[in-house]
């Protein structure tokens, strides 16, 4: 995995005053999978998706894309080669979805002039894939929760980068919606081939979603490793300071968790009869 | 009470109001004392009958009624500007932003010039117009659960649109009113003992009605849901909030004239350093204040200024860089949410819209032209042209370089407010309100006044000098915050104060005509000749091609920094271009026409309220929108009471307000 990342941050060190949110943490994206960030709040989850995005002035520590470093590049390269999305996104009034999405051509487009036939196709191309192509027209700020979801990731796909940061997709959606995206970004991942790392609360979501889950605790990546291996109760309790159960999918044997609203069980449910 | 711990978990400091309550009276009676100290002084020592009834005067008629009456309206201005800022929920709301100062102003002007009114004349008059420019803000923003940034713009609106209708009366009636002027730059009245203690039984009805009041205001920092949650009656307590509010404010400018900064400052200080309780807010917001007001006027004394200095410009003195500290130490203020003036209506196409404003400013010119105290219809226009008609030629000479000024600075001051209120991403940052205006216009007055034979190179020099030179200051105490947007608007509010302050201070003290100098303050076309707009034009051509360069990157801001970064912008080097533009752009402008109020402000947002919100679309109409008013505001200002002359710059908001709060009504209805 070591030489084959596409995305790798080393030593990433970052501090707000005295407080180290990210403690010289490495890491190593490889190409083409699905990475889940997971933690408790405060933990670093956010920062260090800002810091592979370039976003996050660093202490130290540097981050390198396809093994150059994010700092030599251009910022327009940068924005060819990953596209981020924040949790929380202003959007300006009177925003059409097209326009939002058309946005995301910056990068590729030329310094003057209309859209080319190239950004035109790229464009309609993002929004076919969020099954937004009705709603070009439609305002942003008029969409429901989901729909919004979808179009900023719209922006993203026309910037028709191979790495995709997303912080807490599904934060304030509904359970169906949050369904849909998981699935949307599943499809987009083996489709198209891009590389995602997402920060995600829950945990059954990034079981369901990602091939790998990265735990992380104080500026630290305590536990990484596939989601069967990582939700179980020992490095959830690490890392969240809670007794979780562990239950396996009755149908597809996928993992499971919850949280154990009790006092101490010394027996998962699995292990019961 | 419950409401008390919920923002403030486990208070660790033993009430820190109280001790600091403790420390600030004591600190506003040692001030006091230290003005009283003199006549005191002489009273005691004084020999001789003479002597002592001298002493007895000064002590007993002139100065302790000073210092009373800067307490009490300084007090008056800190609590209303607590009461503004928990009704609106808004740390920037204060009563000179929302319009109520001026309105009271405005009261104070009916009761000199309107013999009928003189018997109500005093607090009554000034609490009646103060309340009546508050509900216009109020109805404009779209009523009580308006979104903060709504209601401020909808106040500086309303403020603008008192302001010049103040400048008009002052310039038309100069002589009844030699006194108005004086008095509105703000200075301690001087009633003697007698009208204080008439003004001070117009402070009991508010004084009475604040108990009663404090609870509910408190809980309203909840947010309304909750408040009502609670058990808060929200309406009421609001409503009793802003007529408590207005009525100090009214008495305060009865005793010492439209005084800014006290409301917004006194508050905001002791947020930062960590008051939160309503009351002890509210009472350390009025001692704060009085003690603010007499240490101005102190200071003034104290450096043997001349009268001139007002209390008003000692106070933007003292005030500013208080203001500028809190907003650098980045302690003051959570930023409130960032609202949309208006959700656009319907997407309105510039095919349409860029003929149809074409349209109008052609005829519109071509009206102004025409129309005059000699009405000139186009065939002597041609004879004119070729040298038949002498006189249509001279008049016409006189009239259409005006136009072409106007034509031009409106289209320049329109696209600065554009270029502005987007890369500081804040619906309040026209040129005026961050200062970028007033600094130009200082430096440029001081120099006309200091060279009257300057020529217009130099008289650019000075605009672009003080124009960027301000704009440079506020980058530079907001860098480490990346400008966000409250404090950049605060920091330019505290400098357009400042400069204005300042300016005002200049011409008091060196023009023997203030009228004269008055009306160049607010900004016009009268006597501006072919020259002007030559030296003008450049200026505008070269920077069209930039803000066409400049527009899509600018819609990528719109998006958040973060955002705007990630598409790949260099959202560094933008600011700094852009800004620079916008400065260049209102800084030349200002040198020509002067510090035209209202074109850069709110232009943008009628461009926005007409339906256009991408900067491809966003520019062009606002220019147009722009160059639109100053016209009709030269030709109006021209002609309406020739022969005198209305300044431009009052008409511009007199015509652009009304219609932009028109706008904003409506706006909501057809959103919500």
């Amino acid at each position: 995995m070591s030489e084959a990342a596409i995305l790798r941050g080393r030593g990433l060190t970052v501090a707000y005053g005295a407080r180290r949110v990210l403690d010289g943490l490495d890491v190593a994206i490889a190409p083409g999978g699905v990475t889940a960030l997971c933690g408790a709040n405060g933990c670093g989850k956010s920062t260090l998706l800002r810091s592979l995005a370039g976003l996050q002035p660093l202490q130290a520590g540097t981050v390198e894309i396809d093994g150059r470093p994010l700092g030599e590049l251009k910022r327009r390269e940068r924005a060819r080669a990953l596209a981020m999305l924040a949790q929380a996104n202003e959007v300006p009034a009177g925003l059409t979805v097209f326009e939002l999405v058309a946005y995301g051509r910056h990068a590729h487009r030329r310094l003057i002039g209309g859209l080319s036939s190239a950004d035109r196709s790229a464009i309609l191309d993002a929004l076919a894939a969020t099954g937004l192509r009705d709603h070009g027209a439609r305002e942003v700020a008029a969409l429901s929760g989901g729909e919004r979801q979808r179009a900023w990731i719209a922006m993203a796909l026309a910037q028709q980068c191979r790495v995709l940061l997303l912080d807490e997709p599904t934060t304030w959606l509904d359970v169906r919606h949050q369904v849909e995206l998981v699935l949307a970004l599943k499809n987009l991942n083996r489709e198209r081939g891009i590389t995602i790392v997402c920060v995600l609360h829950d945990l059954n979501q990034a079981a369901a979603m990602a091939d790998r889950v990265l735990l992380m605790k104080a500026g630290r990546i305590l536990h990484d490793g596939p989601p069967a291996e990582m939700l179980r109760p020992a490095p959830l309790a690490e890392v969240y300071g809670v007794e979780m159960w562990r239950l396996d999918h009755p149908d597809s044997a996928a993992p499971l968790c919850v949280p154990a609203f009790a006092p101490a069980r010394r027996q998962p449910l699995e292990a019961r009869p | 009470m419950i409401a008390l711990t919920v923002d403030r978990p486990a208070p660790a400091r033993a009430s820190p109001g109280l001790r600091l309550g403790l420390i600030a009276a004591v600190l506003v009676a040692l001030l006091a004392l230290a003005r009283l100290w003199p006549t005191l002084h002489a009273l005691t020592t004084a020999h001789g009958p003479a002597e002592a009834e001298a002493a007895r005067f000064l002590f007993w008629e002139l100065r302790l009624p000073r210092v009373l009456a800067g307490l009490a309206a300084g007090a008056a201005f800190g609590a209303a500007g607590a009461l503004f800022q928990a009704v609106t929920r808004n740390p920037i709301a204060a009563p000179d932003l929302l319009g109520v100062t001026a309105g009271a102003q405005v009261g104070v002007l009916l009761g000199l010039t309107v013999p009928a009114l003189a018997a109500v004349s005093g607090p009554p008059l000034l609490f009646l117009c103060g309340l009546g420019a508050a509900a216009l803000a109020l109805t404009a923003a779209g009523g009580w659960r308006a979104s903060p940034l709504r209601l401020l713009l909808a106040g500086g609106a309303c403020a603008l649109l008192l302001n010049a209708g103040l400048t008009v009366a002052l310039a038309l009636f100069e002589q009844n009113i030699a006194g108005l002027a004086l008095w509105s730059g703000g200075a301690l009245y001087q009633p003697g003992a007698a009208g204080l203690t008439e003004a001070a039984l117009w402070l009991l009805p508010p004084l009475v009605a604040l108990p009663f009041l404090l609870r509910g205001l408190e809980a309203l920092s909840l947010g309304d849901d909750a408040a009502t949650g609670i058990g808060v009656a929200v309406l009421p307590v609001r409503f009793g909030g802003v007529v408590t509010a207005t009525a100090l404010t009214a008495f305060a400018v009865a005793l010492a004239g439209p005084i800014g900064f006290v409301g917004l400052i006194a508050p905001n200080l002791l947020r930062a350093v960590g008051i939160r309780r309503f009351g002890s807010l509210l009472a350390l917001s009025a001692l704060t204040g009085g003690g603010l007001l007499i240490a101005a006027d102190g200071a003034v004394a104290a450096l043997s200024l001349s009268a001139g200095l007002s209390t008003a410009v000692a106070t933007a003195l003292v005030g500013t860089p208080i203001l500028l500290v809190l907003v650098m130490r980045g302690r003051a203020l959570t930023p409130p949410d960032r609202g949309e003036v208006a959700a656009s209506g319907r997407a309105a196409s510039l095919a349409v819209v860029a003929p149809a404003l074409l349209v109008a400013l052609v005829a519109l010119a071509a009206f102004g032209l025409a129309w005059g105290e000699t009405w000139l219809p186009p065939t002597r226009w041609i004879a004119a042209l070729t040298g038949s008609d002498p006189e249509a030629a001279l008049i016409l000479g006189i009239r259409a370089p005006r136009i072409a000024v106007a034509v031009i600075a409106g289209m320049m001051l329109a696209a600065s407010g554009v270029v502005l209120q987007s890369v500081v991403r804040n619906a309040l940052a026209g040129p005026e309100l961050l200062g970028v205006t007033q600094g130009a216009a200082l430096t440029t007055l001081a120099g006309l006044l200091a060279w009257p034979l300057m020529g217009r190179p130099e008289t650019f020099a000075l605009a672009l000098a003080g124009g960027l030179a301000t704009l440079g200051l506020i980058l530079a105490i907001n860098r480490r915050r990346r400008f966000a947007p409250l404090p950049v608007a605060l920091t330019g509010l505290a400098f357009s104060g400042l400069f204005a302050a300042l300016t005002y201070a200049v011409i008091v003290e060196t023009s023997a005509q203030p009228a004269r100098a008055l009306i160049w303050l607010v900004g016009g076309t009268y006597g501006r000749a072919w020259p002007d707009a030559v030296a003008l034009l450049p200026w505008l051509l070269v920077s069209l091609p930039a803000l066409a360069f400049l527009s899509r990157p600018l819609d990528l801001l719109t998006l958040g920094d973060d955002a705007a970064a990630g598409l790949g912008l260099d959202v560094g080097l933008l600011r700094a271009l852009a800004l620079g533009l916008a400065a260049v752009l209102a800084s030349a402008a200002v040198a020509i026409v002067g510090p035209l109020a209202f074109v850069g402000l709110l232009t943008p947002h009628l461009a926005r309220l007409v339906g256009f919100h991408a900067h491809g679309d966003r520019l062009p109409v606002a220019m147009g929108l722009g160059a639109l008013l100053t016209v009709a505001a030269d030709i109006v200002g021209r002609g309406a009471l020739a022969p005198t002359e209305i300044p431009a710059g009052a008409l511009t908001a007199l015509i652009g307000a009304p219609y932009f709060l028109w706008l904003m009504s409506r706006g909501r209805k057809g959103a919500r």
